[in-house]
């Protein structure tokens, strides 16, 4: 980042390289799986990165930094445009959910995608945060700004919520 | 105990109930069940797999890593000089030796200065009420006597003629008759007839 900040060639595409895939992938279960925002909000990041790198900190860790600005953006866009291609997608479930064939991959897939929407965005985030880009809880701390106690609780309340949701799917006989 | 929840809640994400060790089984009993912990496993283990296969059909938009460059380079030129960013009072400073070098550069060209005093009056408007005095003429009709004076008539000798030596022979005029003598006021006048005559004979 320091290099980026003094405009060494290079340095952008390196970051680019390590970060993009997974703060897209990071991005796109905070906006509840709408690809196309997710797309949009990781540009807007790194072209952030582009126009202002000085607002980066150099003294502070650049990794809780970079996800802190994705999930805000994330959380920003998601309250801004709740998209209809979201709820249709959430109605679609409900109505195949029903259906017999319950062992469809896809189907349970899009059964936990919806069940992770229901989620409030601070536990969708601290979730995912931890069972998809495996931090630790001091990291997670660091990047939703709170005590790690708190991000214990969150997490807790998320798997409880999320453990709710399979029960009533009945993942025994599916996953 | 919440602290025992938060352990547990770790615990769930890596580890089966069956494959923690005696104590930490215990710790989980005195807070759950066996059933609700192998939930939470289950759990954990679900969403973490889902969302692993999430993640790996992602990519970034080629397009837009492309876009991305682009704008980093156009930065990297359009950076350069006009990104270096200096101390305030440096471009102070840097702005007062440039005015300074000015003056002396083309700042010396001598100039008479002419200072021109004016008298630039300054009319104040007063508003007030003025109330100006016309004189009234009166007109005096004064009737004034003056005595004119009386005019002296004087009589013009006209009946003695004293013929001269040269005129001995010749034969005497007639001279006009005092009819002919048109007597005015102040003016003796001879007809013209007479004088005509008169005229002929001497």
């Amino acid at each position: 980042m320091v290099l980026l900040q003094k405009g060494t060639m290079g340095a952008f595409e390196e970051i680019y390289s390590r970060y993009a895939k997974r703060l897209l992938a990071f991005v796109f279960r905070m906006v509840n799986g709408n690809e196309a925002l997710a797309q949009d909000i990781l540009h807007d990041v790194f072209l952030k990165l582009i126009e202002n790198p000085k607002s980066f900190d150099t003294s502070r860790s650049f990794k809780p930094w970079i996800y802190q600005v994705a999930a805000n953006a994330g959380k920003k866009a998601f309250r801004k445009a709740e998209t209809e291609e979201i709820k249709e997608r959430h109605s679609t479930f409900m109505e195949k959910s029903h259906q017999p064939n319950l062992a469809d991959k896809k189907i349970f897939d899009i059964f936990l995608s919806s069940a992770l929407n229901k989620l409030t965005a601070e536990h969708r985030e601290v979730f995912v945060l931890k069972h998809q880009q495996h931090m630790s809880i001091k990291e997670i701390a660091a990047i939703v700004s709170t005590p790690e106690g708190t991000v214990k609780s969150r997490l807790h309340t998320a798997t409880k919520q999320l453990a709710k949701s399979l029960k009533h799917f009945n993942p025994k006989e599916t996953a | 105990m919440r602290e025992n929840i938060e352990s547990i809640n770790e615990w769930a994400e890596q580890f089966a109930y069956h494959e923690l060790d005696v104590d930490r089984q215990a710790t989980v009993l005195s807070e759950m069940s066996i059933d609700e912990y192998d939930e939470l496993h289950k759990t954990a283990s679900v969403f973490a797999r889902f969302l692993q296969e999430e993640a790996s059909d992602l990519e970034p938009n080629k397009e837009s890593l492309a876009v991305l460059q682009n704008a980093s380079k156009n930065k990297k030129k359009l950076g350069g000089f006009f990104a270096v960013r200096i101390p305030a009072y440096q471009a102070v400073a840097a702005c007062f030796l440039v005015a300074l070098g000015s003056y002396f550069l083309f700042g010396k060209t001598e100039t008479n200065t002419v200072v021109v005093e004016k008298d630039v009056p300054i009319y104040e408007v007063v508003r007030d009420t003025i109330y100006r005095e016309i004189p009234v003429v009166e007109y005096i009709t004064k009737t004034v006597t003056k005595k004119v004076p009386s005019i002296e008539r004087t009589s013009i000798p006209i009946s003695t003629y004293v013929p001269q030596e040269d005129y001995a022979l010749r034969e005497p005029s007639e001279t006009p008759s005092m009819n002919d003598i048109s007597k005015s006021f102040g003016n003796t006048v001879v007809s013209a007839e007479s004088l005509e005559r008169f005229k002929v004979k001497m």
